[in-house]
């Protein structure tokens, strides 16, 4: 660590300088002594950087929108301790250094207190490799990527992810595709990086067998496109067909294979799944409709669900986002906001960045938030959400349960068995305020 | 996207190939052995040769204060380069001494009370003992001139900075501060080290003929690398020219295992940005930022921006230091391998795998994905290493290295994304105080970095490299601003026996434009280090 002889001092006064013409006149007359970075008694300001704009940012735009606005909500109702709870957003156009320095902008300028939901699985590599916000003991929360990798507290203490691992969904959804396609020609289409592989990993641990495997450069899949790999899988017989891959990829796949008379059962990875954003690339609801696919988060159509109810109207009321068409990104941005309300609500009145990593390790595991499957904190795990439920798209584009009810499936990274889940989500706090 | 760059050429490589040979517009050397010194203008300025007929300059201004300010200039060539040699041909060697690091800043110490002395040493290249005889008469002779000298502050560039920290290790009590900028630290195997991985991964994927180490004794081994330096500006003039579409050089096809990667349809651009990765080259160049494309971002119909920022940026930033560290790390290597009589890179125990580490993650977009990754990995391990003979290995152990003992007042700097000397050298120096766990302030470290956004293109989407190089980007270009704050800070030192509060040090990190205002900033180590 470079930093040199940091401890603050009080400075009564600094002397004239008059070597070589430079001007300290202006040097504050002391420094203040602080212990805590972005809070004060009245609030508390949290950082997040994500592609706002860009050929990642269809769909992934509107995750922090959708925060900002529940915090925003939050605060109208007294914030959390008397605190008004501020989220700084920053495009860093899913290009590693500029998510290295809107970072740094969020850290050394802009002074929070902590980052909260930055996206990206390469864009926050290169944020722990050059910042390391754990060596700064600067909470790293809720990272939304499913990358195992991530949840290491050993190597960043202070990170926590936010998804469930892909290794997690390629174990879930290798083991449903066993018993609802039993025989069936599988083909899988991946991401050729952190992504995939941890996907891949997971589906190998279910012991899926595909009858081809191709995968699709990040960026590659407009130019020179996936024609190649569809064409492979048409040829291999696949009779189901996993996309691996975001969702442009994955829009692209449907669209050619639609172009080559394919039409495969497809299975959605949760990462490519949302249909507003589908229909946005321009796949209409229809080529989707039946396709399965998972979430952690109850169903966007699912309009028994007290957290489904509550957060849109919240997203009506307080979300300034440029679009804030309800869907699944908006679903997950909210539950984010309340995620770290009730995550400092945890950590007390007396609010230090040390004590919010503590809350989170003692007691995230037992939040309410909308996540149908606990998060997988502890003091050795930084893990996410911990599974999913199976669910086919219907005619609105809408991922609905399996069978009418959702049925949650529960694992994790390693070599652990996928079992159904019992566990019981806490009733939602009274209007979505954490009261933990 | 189309292959727009081609024409460009050599033209991009040649705007910021590294002006080693920096110069102070100095007075004509004297040839006898006692200076020969004139008053103009309020200052004295002598000139003089030393016993080794090293050229030396120094002046002090008629209310000189007593202090002095000792530079020592940086690595320059020490052969003259061919002129048929795109791009840097014609350089001729020069031994004109320096006495401060550019015009600007002598004029702001002298101004200020302050005497400026330095040496053009008597043999350029790696010869950093031999400066610092020259730079000692340097001192002797600015202290016979100037009797009422009391302090002198060491400082330096590059191999200066090296230089600097020599100075200080091997005369104690001589110096009362020093500050070694945008240093080489340790030794000079360290830096050689990522010298080796440059010209080998060149050689590796691009050009199979590249000599690279083993240079013939005198002359014949004097062509070999100045025609591996034609060699590696051609093979990059190809890259640099196909970099959209990922065309290879042709040279490439003569290498069986790049063979393999042209025809699994692995772009080159991905091959060259794996080159930078594994030698720590930065992503950021003298023009070339890493990040951005071309054409107006807000605009979402603008798909190249971010393809072009994504995939295709890294690789032109490491193209561009490429071409500035290949031409230095060829000239060094044969420099000592003609001192050390014979071969002195080695790279037969390096892990590639492991010095990739996560950037095959973030970087993996322009790295064309795990299978090409994987691909490319597998080139580095099966391709011939490179083996050192020990005898010259163990002269090369016999130069004297640096001691990273912070004994007095320090102040470094370095850029972030420095091509040349990599900022790893001034953390490896940082590193040894900060273990050193001492109690008083004698050490403060300045980072410097350009701007988030500098890449310009042409109207017709090129890269432009007709624009200023922006401060604190590229090898050693630190602003006036930035050198005399470093100088106060360690006149400061000189003064006082210690540096300024942290407190200071930390507002002039976040006043004066370029520094990084990140006090805990880490910058990566050099490879070897792990």
């Amino acid at each position: 660590m470079s930093r040199i002889t940091r401890t603050p001092r009080l400075i009564a006064a600094v002397a004239a300088v008059a070597v070589v013409g430079l001007a300290l006149a202006t040097l504050p007359a002391q420094a203040t002594l602080r212990n805590e970075v972005g809070v004060t008694d009245s609030s508390v300001t949290f950082g997040i950087t994500v592609p706002m704009n860009g050929i990642a940012a269809p769909g992934y735009n509107k995750v922090a929108p959708a925060a900002q606005g529940y915090l925003d909500y939050i605060n109208e109702n007294g914030g959390v301790f008397g605190r008004k709870v501020t989220l700084k957003i920053e495009d860093d156009r899913y290009a590693p250094a500029t998510a290295v320095s809107k970072t740094n902008k969020l850290i050394l300028q802009d002074k929070v207190f902590g980052l909260a939901g930055s996206l990206g699985t390469a864009t926050h590599l290169a944020v722990l490799k050059s910042i390391n916000p754990g060596k700064r003991g600067i909470p790293d929360l809720f990272v939304s990527t499913g990358f195992s990798g991530f949840d290491n507290p050993k190597k960043y203490p202070t990170t926590f992810t936010y998804l469930p691992s892909y290794v997690m969904e390629g174990k879930i959804v290798g083991k449903l595709l066993a018993s609802k396609f039993p025989g069936k020609k599988i083909a899988i289409l991946y991401q050729d990086d952190d992504y995939g592989r941890d996907g891949l990993a997971g589906f190998k641990s279910a012991g899926t067998t595909f009858v081809s495997s191709k995968g699709y450069a990040s960026g590659s899949q407009s130019s020179p496109g996936l024609g190649a790999q569809l064409t492979a899988f048409k040829a291999a017989g696949a009779e189901v067909v996993v996309l691996f891959g975001v969702s442009s990829a994955n829009g692209i796949a449907i669209a050619t294979a639609a172009k080559l008379g394919f039409a495969p059962q497809w299975i959605l990875g949760s990462v490519g799944g949302d249909a507003t954003t589908l229909k946005a690339l321009g796949i209409p609801a229809a080529l989707i409709n039946g396709a399965m696919g998972a979430s952690f988060l109850p169903s966007t159509s699912d309009d028994k669900d007290p957290y489904v109810v509550k957060f849109k109207e919240i997203n009506e009321k307080y979300n300034k986002g440029k679009d804030k068409t309800w869907d699944n990104n908006i679903l997950v941005g909210m539950n984010m906001g309340m995620t770290l309300v009730t995550a400092l609500r945890a950590a007390g009145k007396d609010l230090t960045r040390a004590g919010l990593v503590k809350a989170l390790e003692a007691k995230g595991s037992s939040f309410a938030t909308a996540g149908l499957v606990p998060f997988g904190y502890s003091a050795t795990s930084h893990a996410g959400y911990t599974g999913y439920w199976f669910g086919a798209y219907d005619a609105a584009g809408n991922l609905v349960p399996d069978g009418g009810k959702y049925t949650i499936y529960t694992t994790d990274s390693g070599s652990g068995a996928v079992v159904t889940s019992t566990y019981v989500r806490p009733a939602m706090p009274a209007n979505a305020i954490p009261n933990n | 996207m189309s292959n727009r760059i081609t024409r460009r050429g050599a033209a991009i490589l040649a705007s910021s190939v590294l002006a080693l040979a920096t110069t102070v517009a100095i007075p004509s050397v004297a040839n006898a052995a006692d200076p020969t010194c004139d008053t103009a203008l309020g200052i004295t300025s002598c000139n003089g040769v030393g016993s080794d007929g090293a050229a030396y300059s120094f002046s002090a201004p008629t209310n000189f204060g007593g202090t002095l300010y000792l530079w020592s200039h940086g690595y320059r060539y020490p052969v003259d380069l061919p002129a048929a040699i795109p791009v840097v041909g014609g350089y001729k060697v020069t031994s004109t001494p320096e006495p401060a690091p550019s015009t600007d800043v002598a004029k702001a110490l002298l101004g200020s009370g302050f005497g400026i002395a330095g040496s053009g040493y008597s043999k350029q290249g790696w010869a950093p003992e031999l400066a610092v005889k020259s730079q000692m008469e340097v001192v002797a002779a600015f202290k016979t001139k100037f009797p009422s000298t009391k302090k002198i502050i060491a400082w330096g560039a590059s191999e200066g900075g090296f230089i600097t920290q020599l100075l200080v290790d091997q005369n104690p009590g001589t110096f009362a501060a020093m500050a070694p900028l945008c240093t080489v630290s340790n030794d000079i195997g360290s830096s050689l080290d990522y010298a080796t991985d440059i010209v080998w991964g060149m050689q590796t994927f691009f050009d199979p003929t590249i000599v690279g180490h083993g240079y013939a004794a005198g002359l014949a081994g004097y062509a070999q690398a100045m025609g591996d330096i034609g060699k590696i500006f051609t093979a990059l003039g190809a890259l640099q020219a196909g970099i959209t579409v990922g065309t290879w050089p042709e040279t490439a096809k003569a290498s069986p295992l790049a063979a393999n990667l042209i025809a699994a349809g692995i772009p080159a651009r991905s091959a060259l940005l794996m080159v930078g990765l594994i030698s720590g080259l930065p992503t950021q160049s003298a023009h070339f930022d890493g990040t951005t494309g071309p054409g107006d971002p807000s605009n979402p119909l603008n798909q190249d921006y971010d393809k072009f920022a994504l995939a295709i940026s890294p690789a032109l930033g490491v193209l561009e230091n490429l071409a500035n560290a290949a031409v230095l790390g060829i000239v060094v290597n044969y420099d000592l391998e003609q001192q050390m009589g014979g071969k002195i890179l080695d790279n037969s125990t390096h892990d590639y795998v492991a010095r990739v580490g996560d950037a095959a993650g973030t970087y993996n977009m322009a790295l064309s994905g795990d299978a090409a990754i994987a691909g490319m990995q597998g080139v580095l391990k099966l391709a011939p290493k490179w083996t050192a003979d020990a005898a010259a290995v163990a002269k090369l152990k016999t130069l004297k290295s640096t001691s990273g003992k912070v004994v007095i007042p320090t102040v470094t700097m370095h850029s972030l994304n420095d091509p040349a000397v990599f900022a790893g050298n001034t953390q490896w120096l940082t590193d040894k105080y900060l273990a050193s766990n001492s109690a008083t302030e004698m050490y403060a470290s300045f980072i410097t970095a350009g701007p988030e956004h500098y890449t310009q293109f042409t109207a017709a989407g090129l890269p432009d490299t007709s624009y200023p190089i922006p401060t604190s980007a590229n090898h050693c270009n630190f602003s006036s601003m930035q050198m005399l704050t470093v100088a106060w800070m360690a006149n400061y030192g000189a003064q006082n026996g210690v540096l300024p509060d942290a407190f200071i040090t930390q507002f002039l990190r976040e006043t004066i434009p370029g520094f990084s205002t990140d006090d805990m900033l880490e910058t990566p180590l050099l490879k070897i280090y792990g």
